[in-house]
């Protein structure tokens, strides 16, 4: 089926398979493979992408579902090659480690951001609830989250938890 | 600047935030094949046949191939060579790989799995320790059911108990833990010229797959090259596997001269990749009237599943650190890797030993109890301090910073504010705290001395970047921001110039596994040797620039070499001195070989040097338990870390972060759950449950430095560490709100409140 | 591209002919039906009918005396809207434990309820809200009370060629509670949850459900009248009515959790529930 979508700003127009969910048209049809699978059913987050203006996670949408749609992925969040204040705060606290699940990581923080320019800790830790990480322990992405929104307060008062 | 002991920024973290890093899946070749793998539907039965037809007819398939087909030979090279790459004659575990289904897609090639039809005869399987060890079990391995066993045996404990004044004794039951890396297994096997075959895949031991694809095309090893992907997570987990599913892709590359793309879906990935061992620890143990272990006996067994895999050096580990970092004369200890009908157990982070430690760590707690001390207290008494034996007789010589943990963590942690015993706590909500303590040794140890040695290629370019090809890999913990920054100071190279690349098995000699939280340690000591050799080359380039008669009158610090005696002098970059190197026509490359220190072992008394050191952390667990609903949440996990030296300390506090997670994970929620006939129920991750954010205690991770004068800069290793000790340290907790002494992880609130039958 | 036919129908008159169709299944969110699709669930799979578009099903809105939850809204949309969060707390509650963020951003009440979970979480809150569940087919439309559509565990009495085009709460103020348990603290699955909605209408009224622990979910009468004919709320009366939901609770062991477990919280719940209300 022919859909059109807009993906990181750019206009794609593709004849899409019907089963084939929005992640693998994402990496597969246009070649976008930030965006991570982790298991293929909606369970660990790491195909994570905005879709008008909403996390969701795009294994479980069908591509010809986001037909019409606007989709932001991890490709699109630095701007000109320049990172964000986003990307560049986890760069600084050390928030990716094996690096899987910060493409989608980055979506739901990026969410969070645009609703709510200073986050509380459980703010962003709802945000994030999605999203599996295996190597961090979520600390250090939260310190980043954190840090982003000009909260952080290095090694003084941190309220971590 | 020196950049060992700063936080410098991760080499590989710009690409992973932009999406550009390239995993496994994010590559693709012309002409690829696609594979996908058809599974035991039972855990044990006599394979009778493999009915290909109706698959191979379907449209896009290109072959179906089985056993009969493997090129070389049939098996993973391991330890004992016994589990096939694809099923022989009987199928033993549920979800065993049995066929391999090629098409020209992943779709027809899954849809074509399903029409393969396996000829399989069910037997009873064997599906428990207990089960498996009793005389009448069937036999499904040797003539008893055990893959290996050992013995340590120090002083006569059966003696020394008879004479304790408190003897205690208990069993604790661990469960299975599934590693859960966010990237699942995957390979992609390219075919070359002359016989050549390259793998791309995501692992931790690139050196493992290469005698596995080796063994399974039956070529030599100057014939296979395997190349390291961006790795997204390990934790042991990708220290066995990827050599199966590597010869998977490799034989149907060969047979087909294609290349062959192998990426398995997570429940597949579940259900056939390495566990952590599920482990039975039966423990006596006697002290005096102070607390003081007197006598200890320890039994272990761990069920290690189908085949033996890495069972038996996991076994080791565990035996040999049974104990717990206690000083007693008289300790027998007896261990056993005993066979299953179901998925094989290998390695996980900390490699048989969480298991004893859950056992152990919950023992002193309940001795604690037991004689009314404080919990921080008896492992005042018992703790290992420099100078003490361990179970082993290896006397402790240097690098003991056990106490320091333990002082500093309960200190952080105001233990003395917050324990009291349980009886003098009450309300809905109730509080408490727990301690553990743990010590590890540091690499393969006498257990694998020896694969216990690495390879450095380091080479200047001519621009004065520097390429680090090294026999470790990097998996997400670090290892190559580490290793670069002890490569740059022991060269006196920028941060910047220096690369450490991901590894390739053509670049380097074998230099074992990465496991055993060596890394750091090792392939940083072969930097170091490599660097030493190359030093001297710059020094002298240097020397003849600043006019300087000896290279001894020259500094090379940071990139900038300048005279002692003239610190604000004349500088010479790094990068002229590299033009100059190689102007010089100085060889601008050299060769680290490092090779572990000394271990023993005494295969009947099990006494000997175990490994060549140490590392030691205290955890103190928070929980708040509701009395009602049995759920609790863990609050806060302090946890003191001794690694020597921390070369990155933003790394290492995320180690000690992430580690402490996944061992509260296996503390609270994660197990694998199978029916009664042994097939695998949760293989997915709507069922395995993994702590989310919300699920996250407060971590506050404390670094303790006792230098080991042969590590890199005064380091150890201790990447495993903050996951083993985590679940004891909660299960005390729990006792100490509310009385109630969890033996068997993990501790749910149905059998806080007794309602788990 | 595929065998499977993708329609996206601009009626819902259209989209009920398309699903009279065998093998034809109707698609909202996809949470559910994506993860099906995907473990082999419909090797029959001839077409999928797309309803997320149709405006009607997408909104809240009232009418005369009653509110009308369209199937379509999502989880987020329902625990976030004034009018829920004000007249039928126990919904917006429920709605907003429903899986991770990314979950509810696509999942939708009508996906939740047609998907017939005995662990589904807006279903007990539906239930003490004696909502309607508002039925389109070919033929026409039909309305059935909540409590008589589930037959067993996935199935409903949703008829082929037949969507829930809406759910009817009488405009109502109520307040409510929603209590669950899972296997971790957000972003899971009920081992056992409850709904509680009372309203006063010059008598106290209660509606008490629960999931996870039977086939379908359970509402329980006999724990509500208890609550309608005591005098007032006191410890006593709430540990009577405890013990009753406890007796009415007839759960099994599974993976999440066992027997025992769910019946003595279904009584911890209810405690909870009314000490919250009170």
């Amino acid at each position: 089926m022919k859909i059109k979508l807009t993906v990181n700003g750019k206009k794609y127009q593709r004849d899409a398979s019907e089963t084939k969910n929005l992640l693998h048209f994402l990496r597969e049809d246009l070649g976008l493979t930030g965006t991570k699978e982790g298991c293929g059913a909606g369970e660990c987050g790491a195909c994570t992408v905005i879709m008008n203006g909403k996390t969701v996670n795009s294994c479980l949408i069908l591509a010809v579902e986001a037909d019409g749609c606007e989709i932001q992925t991890i490709e699109g969040e630095a701007k000109d090659g320049k990172l964000t204040v986003l990307q560049q705060a986890f760069h600084k606290n050390h928030a990716v480690q094996c690096g899987f699940c910060t493409p989608g990581m980055i979506m739901s923080a990026r969410v969070l951001l645009e609703a709510t320019s200073k986050p509380t800790v459980e703010q962003i830790k709802e945000a994030i609830e999605g999203n599996f990480c295996r190597c961090t322990g979520y600390q250090q992405i939260i310190e980043a989250v954190q840090d982003a929104s000009g909260q952080l307060k290095k090694k003084e008062g941190l309220k971590r938890a | 600047m020196p950049v060992v002991g700063k936080s410098m920024p991760r080499k590989d973290a710009l690409d992973k935030l932009r999406g550009l890093s390239r995993y496994i899946d994010d590559y693709n070749f012309s002409d690829i094949l696609h594979v996908t793998t058809v599974r035991s539907p039972h855990a044990y039965g006599r394979l009778n046949g493999v009915d290909k037809s109706a698959a191979e007819k379907m449209a896009g398939v290109v072959g179906v191939i089985t056993a009969d087909q493997v090129p070389g030979k049939n098996s993973v090279p391991l330890v004992f060579d016994d589990e096939p790459f694809l099923a022989q004659g009987y199928v033993r575990f549920h979800g065993e790989p049995v066929a391999l289904v090629v098409a020209e897609s992943y779709e027809v090639a899954q849809a074509a799995a399903a029409l393969v039809k396996l000829d399989i005869e069910p037997l009873k399987p064997v599906l428990g320790i207990r089960e498996s060890i009793e005389e009448s079990a069937p036999k499904i391995y040797g003539n008893d059911n055990v893959f290996s066993r050992y013995n340590v045996e120090k002083g006569n404990a059966e003696e020394a108990m008879k004479s304790a004044a408190h003897v205690f004794e208990q069993e604790y039951e661990t469960p299975y833990q599934e590693h859960a890396y966010l990237e699942t297994n995957g390979v992609i096997a390219v075919p070359g010229n002359e016989g050549t075959m390259t793998v791309y895949g995501t692992m931790q031991c690139p050196f493992y797959v290469h005698d596995a694809v080796a063994q399974a095309l039956g070529r030599e090893r100057n014939q296979v090259k395997i190349v390291q992907t961006t790795t997204g997570g390990g934790f042991g987990g990708k220290e066995d596997f990827p050599s199966l599913v590597a010869g998977h892709a490799a034989i149907v590359a060969q047979l087909f001269n294609r290349p062959a793309k192998l990426i398995y879906k997570r429940e597949e990935d579940i259900i056939a990749s390495s566990k952590r061992h599920p482990g039975l620890i039966k423990m006596k143990i006697g002290t005096d009237d102070k607390g003081k272990i007197t006598a200890a006996l320890i039994d272990y067994y761990v069920d290690g599943g189908a085949y033996a895999t890495l069972t038996p050096i996991v076994l080791w580990r565990g035996t040999v650190h049974a104990l717990g970092p206690y000083e007693c004369d008289h300790v027998h200890i007896k261990s056993w890797g005993v066979a299953t009908n179901k998925v094989p157990c290998g390695a996980y982070r900390g490699f048989g030993s969480p298991q004893v430690i859950f056992a152990g760590e919950s023992m002193m707690d309940e001795i604690a109890t037991e004689l009314n001390i404080d919990p921080v207290e008896i492992r005042r008494i018992n703790c290992y301090k420099v100078g003490s034996s361990t179970a082993t007789s290896q006397i402790i010589d240097q690098s003991c910073g056990l106490m320091e943990t333990l002082e500093k963590a309960s200190e952080k942690a105001d233990w003395a504010e917050k324990w009291q015993r349980p009886e003098q706590r009450s309300g809905v909500m109730r509080k408490g705290v727990g301690v553990s303590t743990v010590y590890y040794g540091v690499g393969l140890g006498a257990g694998g001395k020896h694969l216990d040695r690495v390879g450095t290629s380091m080479t200047i370019m001519k621009d004065g970047s520097v390429h680090c090809a090294i026999g470790n890999v990097e998996m997400g913990q670090g290892a190559r921001t580490v290793l670069a920054q002890i490569a740059a100071d022991a060269l006196g190279a920028p941060y910047e110039l220096v690369n450490v690349v991901e590894a390739d098995t053509s670049l380097v000699p074998d230099s074992g596994p990465t496991v055993a939280s060596r890394t750091t340690f090792m392939s940083g000591n072969s930097l170091m040797l490599a660097a030493e050799q190359l030093r001297p080359r710059l020094l002298q380039v240097a020397a003849d620039l600043l006019g300087a008669p000896v290279i001894d009158e020259v500094e090379l610090v940071d990139g900038k070499a300048f005279l002692k005696s003239q610190p604000e002098g004349k500088q010479i970059g790094f990068r002229e001195l590299a033009e100059k190197l190689y102007a010089y026509r100085l060889m601008p490359s050299a060769f680290g070989w490092f090779i572990a220190p000394d271990s023993s072992y005494d295969k009947e008394t099990g006494q000997g040097n175990a490994y060549f050191v140490y590392s030691y952390c205290t955890n103190i667990a928070e929980v708040e338990v509701d009395m009602e609903t049995g759920e609790y949440r863990v609050t806060r996990i302090t946890s003191a870390h001794d690694m020597g030296k921390a070369i990155n300390p933003q790394q290492v506090e995320g180690q000690i972060e992430g580690g402490t997670l996944q061992g509260m994970g296996y503390a609270t929620m994660e197990e694998i759950r199978h029916d009664a006939d042994g097939r695998m129920l949760n293989n997915a991750f709507a069922t395995y449950i993994l702590p989310t954010t919300e699920d996250t205690p407060e971590l506050d991770p404390i670094i303790v430095e006792h230098a080991y004068d042969r590590g890199p800069y005064g380091a150890k290793g201790f990447g495993e560490v903050p996951l083993m000790g985590v679940a004891p340290a909660i299960a005390n907790a729990i006792y100490n709100a509310t009385g109630v002494r969890i033996r068997r992880l993990p501790i749910k609130p149905e059998k806080i409140l007794g309602l788990d039958k | 591209m595929s065998n499977v036919e993708f329609i996206k129908p601009t009626s819902l008159q259209d989209a009920c002919e398309a699903l009279m169709k065998p093998d034809y299944l109707a698609i909202a969110g996809g949470s559910d039906l994506i993860v099906k699709m995907r473990n082999g669930m419909y090797p029959n799979l001839k077409g999928l009918v797309d309803i997320s578009g149709l405006p009607p099903l997408n909104t809240i809105r009232t009418d005369e005396n009653a509110v009308i939850i369209g199937s379509g809204c999502t989880m987020n949309q329902i625990a976030k809207d004034q009018l829920i969060k004000d007249y039928f707390p126990a919904l917006a509650k429920a709605a907003s434990t429903v899986g991770a963020l990314q979950i509810r951003n696509s999942a939708t009440i009508g996906g939740n309820v047609a998907n017939a979970s005995p662990a589904g979480d807006t279903i007990p809150a539906l239930f003490t809200l004696v909502a309607d569940i508002m039925i389109i087919g070919c033929n026409g439309r039909r309305q059935i009370p909540i409590v008589e559509f589930f037959l067993s565990p996935g199935k409903t009495k949703l008829a082929p060629g037949e969507i829930i085009e809406g759910f009817k709460l009488l405009l109502r103020k109520t307040r409510g509670e929603f209590l669950k348990l899972g296997e971790r603290r957000a972003h899971a699955i009920s081992k056992i949850n409850m709904a509680v909605s009372t309203w006063n209408d010059g008598k106290n009224h209660y509606r008490i459900a629960m999931g996870s622990v039977a086939p379908t979910v359970l509402r329980c009468r006999e724990a509500e009248e208890y609550l309608e004919s005591s005098e007032q709320l006191d410890d006593n009366t709430i540990a009577r009515a405890a013990e009753i939901v406890s007796e009415t609770a007839k759960p099994i062991s599974d993976l999440r959790s066992t027997k025992a477990y769910r019946k003595q919280m279904a009584g911890v719940l209810l405690k909870r529930a009314l000490q919250n209300l009170r």
